[in-house]
Protein backbone atom coordinates (compact mmCIF):
# COMPACT_ATOMS: atom_id res chain seq x y z
CA UNK A 1 0.00 0.00 0.00
CA UNK A 2 1.34 3.40 -0.93
CA UNK A 3 2.05 5.72 1.97
CA UNK A 4 0.24 9.02 1.96
CA UNK A 5 2.35 12.08 1.49
CA UNK A 6 0.69 13.76 4.43
CA UNK A 7 0.75 11.11 7.04
CA UNK A 8 -0.69 13.50 9.55
CA UNK A 9 -4.24 12.67 8.58
CA UNK A 10 -3.83 8.94 8.45
CA UNK A 11 -5.29 6.77 11.12
CA UNK A 12 -2.75 5.50 13.65
CA UNK A 13 -2.82 1.95 12.33
CA UNK A 14 -2.06 3.23 8.82
CA UNK A 15 0.90 5.13 10.14
CA UNK A 16 2.36 2.02 11.65
CA UNK A 17 1.63 -0.15 8.65
CA UNK A 18 3.07 2.36 6.22
CA UNK A 19 6.20 3.26 8.02
CA UNK A 20 7.40 0.26 9.92
CA UNK A 21 10.84 -1.04 9.20
CA UNK A 22 10.68 -4.72 9.94
CA UNK A 23 12.12 -5.04 13.45
CA UNK A 24 14.32 -7.83 12.19
CA UNK A 25 15.88 -5.53 9.57
CA UNK A 26 18.58 -4.24 11.85
CA UNK A 27 19.81 -7.72 12.71
CA UNK A 28 19.52 -8.88 9.15
CA UNK A 29 21.45 -5.82 8.02
CA UNK A 30 24.26 -6.68 10.42
CA UNK A 31 24.50 -10.19 8.97
CA UNK A 32 24.48 -8.86 5.45
CA UNK A 33 27.13 -6.22 6.08
CA UNK A 34 29.36 -8.95 7.46
CA UNK A 35 29.06 -10.74 4.13
CA UNK A 36 29.96 -7.76 1.93
CA UNK A 37 31.34 -7.29 -0.70
CA UNK A 38 29.22 -10.30 -1.70
CA UNK A 39 26.92 -8.91 -4.34
CA UNK A 40 23.87 -10.90 -3.30
CA UNK A 41 24.23 -9.48 0.19
CA UNK A 42 24.55 -6.00 -1.25
CA UNK A 43 21.40 -6.46 -3.33
CA UNK A 44 19.47 -7.70 -0.36
CA UNK A 45 20.57 -4.74 1.73
CA UNK A 46 19.35 -2.35 -0.92
CA UNK A 47 16.07 -4.21 -1.12
CA UNK A 48 15.71 -4.32 2.63
CA UNK A 49 15.95 -0.56 3.00
CA UNK A 50 14.22 0.45 -0.19
CA UNK A 51 11.00 1.27 1.72
CA UNK A 52 13.00 3.79 3.75
CA UNK A 53 14.34 5.39 0.57
CA UNK A 54 10.87 5.58 -0.94
CA UNK A 55 9.40 6.96 2.21
CA UNK A 56 12.01 9.70 2.41
CA UNK A 57 11.58 10.52 -1.27
CA UNK A 58 7.89 11.08 -0.68
CA UNK A 59 8.60 13.46 2.15
CA UNK A 60 10.06 15.71 -0.53
CA UNK A 61 7.12 15.33 -2.89
CA UNK A 62 5.00 18.35 -3.72
CA UNK A 63 7.97 20.64 -4.22
CA UNK A 64 7.81 20.50 -7.97
CA UNK A 65 9.87 17.43 -8.74
CA UNK A 66 8.28 14.22 -9.98
CA UNK A 67 8.07 11.60 -7.24
CA UNK A 68 9.66 9.02 -9.56
CA UNK A 69 12.75 11.21 -9.91
CA UNK A 70 12.92 11.67 -6.18
CA UNK A 71 12.62 7.95 -5.62
CA UNK A 72 15.43 7.38 -8.05
CA UNK A 73 17.64 9.91 -6.30
CA UNK A 74 16.83 8.25 -3.00
CA UNK A 75 17.56 4.77 -4.37
CA UNK A 76 20.93 5.81 -5.71
CA UNK A 77 21.71 7.45 -2.39
CA UNK A 78 20.73 4.23 -0.64
CA UNK A 79 23.16 2.23 -2.77
CA UNK A 80 25.87 4.77 -1.98
CA UNK A 81 25.05 4.43 1.70
CA UNK A 82 25.31 0.63 1.51
CA UNK A 83 28.68 0.88 -0.22
CA UNK A 84 30.10 3.47 2.14
CA UNK A 85 28.73 2.26 5.44
CA UNK A 86 31.32 1.15 7.93
CA UNK A 87 29.74 -1.39 10.31
CA UNK A 88 32.58 -0.82 12.75
CA UNK A 89 31.23 2.64 13.47
CA UNK A 90 28.86 3.07 16.35
CA UNK A 91 25.88 4.05 14.26
CA UNK A 92 22.93 2.05 12.95
CA UNK A 93 22.77 1.64 9.22
CA UNK A 94 19.22 3.01 9.08
CA UNK A 95 20.48 6.21 10.67
CA UNK A 96 23.42 6.47 8.33
CA UNK A 97 21.21 5.73 5.31
CA UNK A 98 18.62 8.32 6.34
CA UNK A 99 21.23 11.04 6.62
CA UNK A 100 22.78 10.07 3.28
CA UNK A 101 19.44 9.90 1.45
CA UNK A 102 18.11 13.14 2.89
CA UNK A 103 21.39 14.83 1.97
CA UNK A 104 21.15 13.66 -1.63
CA UNK A 105 17.50 14.72 -1.90
CA UNK A 106 18.34 18.17 -0.61
CA UNK A 107 21.19 18.44 -3.07
CA UNK A 108 18.90 17.33 -5.87
CA UNK A 109 16.57 20.25 -5.19
CA UNK A 110 19.43 22.65 -4.92
CA UNK A 111 20.89 21.49 -8.24
CA UNK A 112 17.65 21.38 -10.13
CA UNK A 113 15.61 24.43 -9.38
CA UNK A 114 12.14 24.13 -7.95
CA UNK A 115 8.48 24.91 -8.27
CA UNK A 116 7.45 28.50 -8.57
CA UNK A 117 4.03 29.78 -7.85
CA UNK A 118 4.73 32.52 -5.40
CA UNK A 119 4.47 36.29 -5.52
CA UNK A 120 7.02 37.82 -7.80
CA UNK A 121 8.92 39.73 -5.13
CA UNK A 122 9.45 36.60 -3.08
CA UNK A 123 10.27 34.77 -6.28
CA UNK A 124 13.06 37.21 -7.02
CA UNK A 125 14.44 37.12 -3.52
CA UNK A 126 14.44 33.37 -3.53
CA UNK A 127 16.28 33.30 -6.84
CA UNK A 128 18.99 35.40 -5.23
CA UNK A 129 18.94 33.27 -2.14
CA UNK A 130 19.24 30.05 -4.06
CA UNK A 131 22.14 31.32 -6.08
CA UNK A 132 23.78 32.67 -2.93
CA UNK A 133 23.37 29.33 -1.18
CA UNK A 134 25.24 27.44 -3.84
CA UNK A 135 27.91 30.10 -4.22
CA UNK A 136 28.42 30.42 -0.48
CA UNK A 137 28.48 26.66 -0.14
CA UNK A 138 31.53 26.62 -2.37
CA UNK A 139 33.15 29.74 -0.96
CA UNK A 140 32.77 28.85 2.69
CA UNK A 141 32.95 25.09 2.41
CA UNK A 142 29.86 24.67 4.54
CA UNK A 143 26.14 25.24 4.34
CA UNK A 144 25.65 28.98 4.88
CA UNK A 145 23.53 30.49 7.64
CA UNK A 146 20.68 32.90 7.05
CA UNK A 147 22.85 35.72 8.35
CA UNK A 148 25.62 34.90 5.92
CA UNK A 149 23.17 34.77 3.03
CA UNK A 150 21.65 38.10 4.07
CA UNK A 151 25.06 39.77 4.12
CA UNK A 152 25.99 38.20 0.80
CA UNK A 153 22.80 39.21 -1.00
CA UNK A 154 22.30 42.54 0.74
CA UNK A 155 18.85 41.50 1.96
CA UNK A 156 17.47 41.41 5.45
CA UNK A 157 17.43 38.14 7.33
CA UNK A 158 13.66 38.11 7.20
CA UNK A 159 13.68 38.41 3.44
CA UNK A 160 16.09 35.53 3.25
CA UNK A 161 13.80 33.41 5.39
CA UNK A 162 10.94 34.34 3.08
CA UNK A 163 13.06 33.36 0.14
CA UNK A 164 13.81 30.02 1.75
CA UNK A 165 10.10 29.52 2.27
CA UNK A 166 9.54 30.18 -1.41
CA UNK A 167 12.22 27.66 -2.29
CA UNK A 168 10.16 25.14 -0.42
CA UNK A 169 6.93 26.36 -1.96
CA UNK A 170 4.47 23.56 -1.95
CA UNK A 171 2.98 24.02 -5.38
CA UNK A 172 2.97 22.54 -8.81
CA UNK A 173 5.26 24.08 -11.34
CA UNK A 174 3.65 25.59 -14.43
CA UNK A 175 6.78 24.86 -16.45
CA UNK A 176 6.31 21.19 -15.76
CA UNK A 177 2.75 21.14 -16.99
CA UNK A 178 2.15 19.61 -20.39
CA UNK A 179 1.10 22.13 -23.00
CA UNK A 180 -2.19 21.80 -24.83
CA UNK A 181 -0.73 21.03 -28.21
CA UNK A 182 1.44 18.12 -27.23
CA UNK A 183 2.28 15.91 -24.33
CA UNK A 184 5.76 17.23 -23.63
CA UNK A 185 6.23 20.10 -21.21
CA UNK A 186 8.11 23.27 -22.16
CA UNK A 187 10.63 22.46 -19.47
CA UNK A 188 11.49 19.16 -21.13
CA UNK A 189 12.09 20.91 -24.38
CA UNK A 190 14.28 23.58 -22.87
CA UNK A 191 16.20 20.93 -21.01
CA UNK A 192 16.84 19.03 -24.21
CA UNK A 193 18.11 22.10 -26.00
CA UNK A 194 20.19 23.62 -23.26
CA UNK A 195 20.83 22.21 -19.86
CA UNK A 196 22.38 25.31 -18.38
CA UNK A 197 20.60 26.44 -15.27
CA UNK A 198 21.08 30.08 -16.20
CA UNK A 199 18.82 29.67 -19.18
CA UNK A 200 16.30 27.81 -17.10
CA UNK A 201 16.18 30.64 -14.59
CA UNK A 202 15.64 33.15 -17.37
CA UNK A 203 12.78 31.07 -18.67
CA UNK A 204 11.13 31.08 -15.31
CA UNK A 205 10.80 34.83 -15.68
CA UNK A 206 9.97 34.66 -19.36
CA UNK A 207 7.18 32.23 -18.64
CA UNK A 208 5.32 34.73 -16.48
CA UNK A 209 5.63 37.38 -19.17
CA UNK A 210 4.45 34.96 -21.84
CA UNK A 211 1.23 34.52 -19.93
CA UNK A 212 0.39 38.17 -20.45
CA UNK A 213 0.74 38.03 -24.24
CA UNK A 214 -2.20 37.85 -26.63
CA UNK A 215 -2.98 34.31 -27.82
CA UNK A 216 -1.73 34.78 -31.36
CA UNK A 217 1.59 36.27 -30.31
CA UNK A 218 2.14 33.45 -27.90
CA UNK A 219 1.22 30.91 -30.54
CA UNK A 220 3.73 32.34 -32.96
CA UNK A 221 6.45 32.26 -30.34
CA UNK A 222 5.53 28.69 -29.58
CA UNK A 223 5.65 27.61 -33.22
CA UNK A 224 8.92 29.42 -33.81
CA UNK A 225 10.93 28.50 -30.72
CA UNK A 226 9.29 25.40 -29.33
CA UNK A 227 8.20 23.69 -32.54
CA UNK A 228 11.22 25.02 -34.40
CA UNK A 229 9.15 26.08 -37.42
CA UNK A 230 10.47 28.67 -39.83
CA UNK A 231 8.72 31.98 -40.31
CA UNK A 232 7.52 30.79 -43.71
CA UNK A 233 6.01 27.65 -42.23
CA UNK A 234 4.30 29.69 -39.53
CA UNK A 235 2.98 32.07 -42.14
CA UNK A 236 1.47 29.15 -44.04
CA UNK A 237 -0.01 27.71 -40.89
CA UNK A 238 -1.68 30.97 -39.88
CA UNK A 239 -2.58 32.08 -43.39
CA UNK A 240 -0.63 35.33 -43.21
CA UNK A 241 2.47 36.58 -44.96
CA UNK A 242 6.01 35.79 -43.83
CA UNK A 243 6.70 39.52 -43.43
CA UNK A 244 3.73 39.79 -41.14
CA UNK A 245 5.02 36.90 -39.03
CA UNK A 246 8.41 38.55 -38.88
CA UNK A 247 6.92 41.85 -37.68
CA UNK A 248 4.74 40.15 -35.10
CA UNK A 249 7.67 38.13 -33.82
CA UNK A 250 10.01 41.04 -33.36
CA UNK A 251 7.23 43.09 -31.76
CA UNK A 252 6.45 40.28 -29.35
CA UNK A 253 10.08 39.72 -28.46
CA UNK A 254 10.52 43.40 -27.77
CA UNK A 255 7.47 43.30 -25.51
CA UNK A 256 8.81 40.29 -23.65
CA UNK A 257 12.20 41.92 -23.21
CA UNK A 258 10.70 45.19 -21.98
CA UNK A 259 8.58 43.47 -19.42
CA UNK A 260 11.47 41.37 -18.22
CA UNK A 261 13.25 44.58 -17.32
CA UNK A 262 16.93 44.44 -16.39
CA UNK A 263 16.80 40.66 -16.03
CA UNK A 264 18.96 39.03 -18.62
CA UNK A 265 16.81 37.34 -21.22
CA UNK A 266 17.95 34.78 -23.73
CA UNK A 267 17.61 37.61 -26.21
CA UNK A 268 20.83 37.20 -28.13
CA UNK A 269 19.84 33.65 -29.08
CA UNK A 270 16.38 34.73 -30.05
CA UNK A 271 17.72 37.58 -32.14
CA UNK A 272 20.09 35.30 -33.97
CA UNK A 273 17.21 32.92 -34.51
CA UNK A 274 15.08 35.69 -35.85
CA UNK A 275 17.65 36.75 -38.40
CA UNK A 276 17.76 33.30 -39.94
CA UNK A 277 14.22 32.31 -40.72
CA UNK B 1 18.40 32.67 27.62
CA UNK B 2 15.40 33.64 25.49
CA UNK B 3 11.90 32.55 26.25
CA UNK B 4 10.19 29.65 24.57
CA UNK B 5 7.90 29.83 21.58
CA UNK B 6 4.73 27.83 21.63
CA UNK B 7 2.38 27.33 18.70
CA UNK B 8 -0.89 25.44 18.72
CA UNK B 9 -3.03 24.76 15.74
CA UNK B 10 -5.63 22.32 14.43
CA UNK B 11 -4.28 18.86 13.77
CA UNK B 12 -4.82 19.10 10.04
CA UNK B 13 -2.34 18.54 7.24
CA UNK B 14 -2.97 21.94 5.70
CA UNK B 15 -1.59 23.72 8.75
CA UNK B 16 1.56 21.70 9.00
CA UNK B 17 3.51 24.14 6.88
CA UNK B 18 2.97 26.83 9.49
CA UNK B 19 4.72 24.73 12.07
CA UNK B 20 7.53 24.05 9.62
CA UNK B 21 7.92 27.76 8.97
CA UNK B 22 7.85 28.74 12.61
CA UNK B 23 10.49 26.19 13.47
CA UNK B 24 12.58 27.17 10.44
CA UNK B 25 12.39 30.84 11.41
CA UNK B 26 13.29 30.08 14.99
CA UNK B 27 16.28 28.08 13.82
CA UNK B 28 17.30 30.91 11.52
CA UNK B 29 17.46 33.30 14.45
CA UNK B 30 19.83 30.83 16.07
CA UNK B 31 22.10 30.99 13.04
CA UNK B 32 21.40 27.42 12.00
CA UNK B 33 22.77 26.41 8.63
CA UNK B 34 20.42 25.92 5.70
CA UNK B 35 21.04 22.20 5.85
CA UNK B 36 20.14 22.03 9.50
CA UNK B 37 16.99 24.07 8.83
CA UNK B 38 16.00 21.67 6.06
CA UNK B 39 16.47 18.80 8.47
CA UNK B 40 14.27 20.55 11.01
CA UNK B 41 11.48 20.91 8.48
CA UNK B 42 11.48 17.16 7.95
CA UNK B 43 11.72 16.59 11.66
CA UNK B 44 8.59 18.69 12.26
CA UNK B 45 6.65 16.60 9.75
CA UNK B 46 7.79 13.34 11.22
CA UNK B 47 7.37 14.38 14.82
CA UNK B 48 3.82 15.59 14.20
CA UNK B 49 2.94 12.40 12.35
CA UNK B 50 4.47 10.30 15.08
CA UNK B 51 2.69 12.10 17.90
CA UNK B 52 -0.66 11.97 16.13
CA UNK B 53 -0.15 8.27 15.57
CA UNK B 54 0.24 7.85 19.28
CA UNK B 55 -2.82 9.94 20.17
CA UNK B 56 -6.47 9.22 20.06
CA UNK B 57 -9.04 11.97 19.66
CA UNK B 58 -6.45 14.65 18.97
CA UNK B 59 -7.78 17.91 17.51
CA UNK B 60 -4.80 20.17 18.12
CA UNK B 61 -1.07 19.99 17.73
CA UNK B 62 1.28 22.02 19.87
CA UNK B 63 4.91 22.63 19.18
CA UNK B 64 7.03 24.18 21.84
CA UNK B 65 10.40 25.55 20.81
CA UNK B 66 12.97 26.01 23.52
CA UNK B 67 16.14 27.96 22.87
CA UNK B 68 19.18 26.29 24.35
CA UNK B 69 22.83 27.15 23.84
CA UNK B 70 23.52 26.37 20.19
CA UNK B 71 20.47 24.14 19.91
CA UNK B 72 16.72 24.06 19.75
CA UNK B 73 14.54 21.82 21.81
CA UNK B 74 11.27 20.87 20.15
CA UNK B 75 8.40 19.34 22.03
CA UNK B 76 5.51 18.20 19.88
CA UNK B 77 2.32 17.20 21.65
CA UNK B 78 -1.39 16.79 21.01
CA UNK B 79 -4.50 17.39 23.08
CA UNK B 80 -5.52 13.76 22.69
CA UNK B 81 -5.17 10.87 25.05
CA UNK B 82 -2.45 8.32 24.61
CA UNK B 83 -3.53 5.65 22.18
CA UNK B 84 -2.22 2.21 22.80
CA UNK B 85 1.39 2.83 21.91
CA UNK B 86 2.55 0.70 19.02
CA UNK B 87 5.08 -1.83 20.22
CA UNK B 88 7.56 -0.90 17.58
CA UNK B 89 7.67 2.89 17.67
CA UNK B 90 11.44 2.75 17.67
CA UNK B 91 11.38 0.66 14.51
CA UNK B 92 9.09 2.97 12.60
CA UNK B 93 10.51 4.96 9.74
CA UNK B 94 9.36 8.18 11.31
CA UNK B 95 11.36 7.33 14.40
CA UNK B 96 14.39 6.32 12.34
CA UNK B 97 14.27 9.64 10.53
CA UNK B 98 13.73 11.60 13.73
CA UNK B 99 16.68 9.99 15.43
CA UNK B 100 18.89 10.33 12.38
CA UNK B 101 18.16 14.03 11.99
CA UNK B 102 18.13 15.10 15.62
CA UNK B 103 20.70 14.96 18.35
CA UNK B 104 18.54 13.67 21.13
CA UNK B 105 15.09 12.16 20.95
CA UNK B 106 12.63 10.72 23.36
CA UNK B 107 9.02 9.78 23.62
CA UNK B 108 7.50 11.52 26.60
CA UNK B 109 5.52 9.34 28.92
CA UNK B 110 2.61 11.12 30.51
CA UNK B 111 -0.94 12.34 30.21
CA UNK B 112 -0.49 13.72 26.72
CA UNK B 113 1.38 12.05 23.92
CA UNK B 114 4.52 14.01 23.18
CA UNK B 115 7.85 13.72 21.44
CA UNK B 116 10.78 15.78 22.62
CA UNK B 117 13.93 16.27 20.65
CA UNK B 118 16.98 18.46 20.44
CA UNK B 119 18.61 19.68 17.26
CA UNK B 120 21.94 21.35 17.63
CA UNK B 121 23.56 23.83 15.33
CA UNK B 122 26.58 21.66 14.71
CA UNK B 123 28.69 24.32 13.15
CA UNK B 124 28.42 26.60 16.15
CA UNK B 125 29.14 23.90 18.68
Amino acid sequence: MASKPEKIESAPETVVEDTAIAPSSTERADELFARLPNSAARDELVLLFRPLARYLARRFAGRGEPVEDLEQVASIALIKAVDRFDPAREVKFSTYATVTIVGELKRHFRDKGWALNVPRRVKEISLHVERAVSELNQMLGHSPTVKEIAEYTGSTEEEVVEGIEAMHAYSTTPLDAPTDEDKASPLNRIGANDDSLEVLESWVSVKSVLKTLPDRDRRILHLRFFKGMTQTQIAAELGISQMHVSRLLSGTLRKVRDRLGPLESPSSDLDADLQTP
Amino acid sequence: MRGDISVSLPAKAEFLHILRSVVASAAATMDFSIDAIDDLRLVVDEACGQVLGLSSGATALTVNIGFLDHSLELTVSTDGTPAEAPESVQDSMAWTILSALSDSLKLQEGDVPAVRLIKSNRRAS
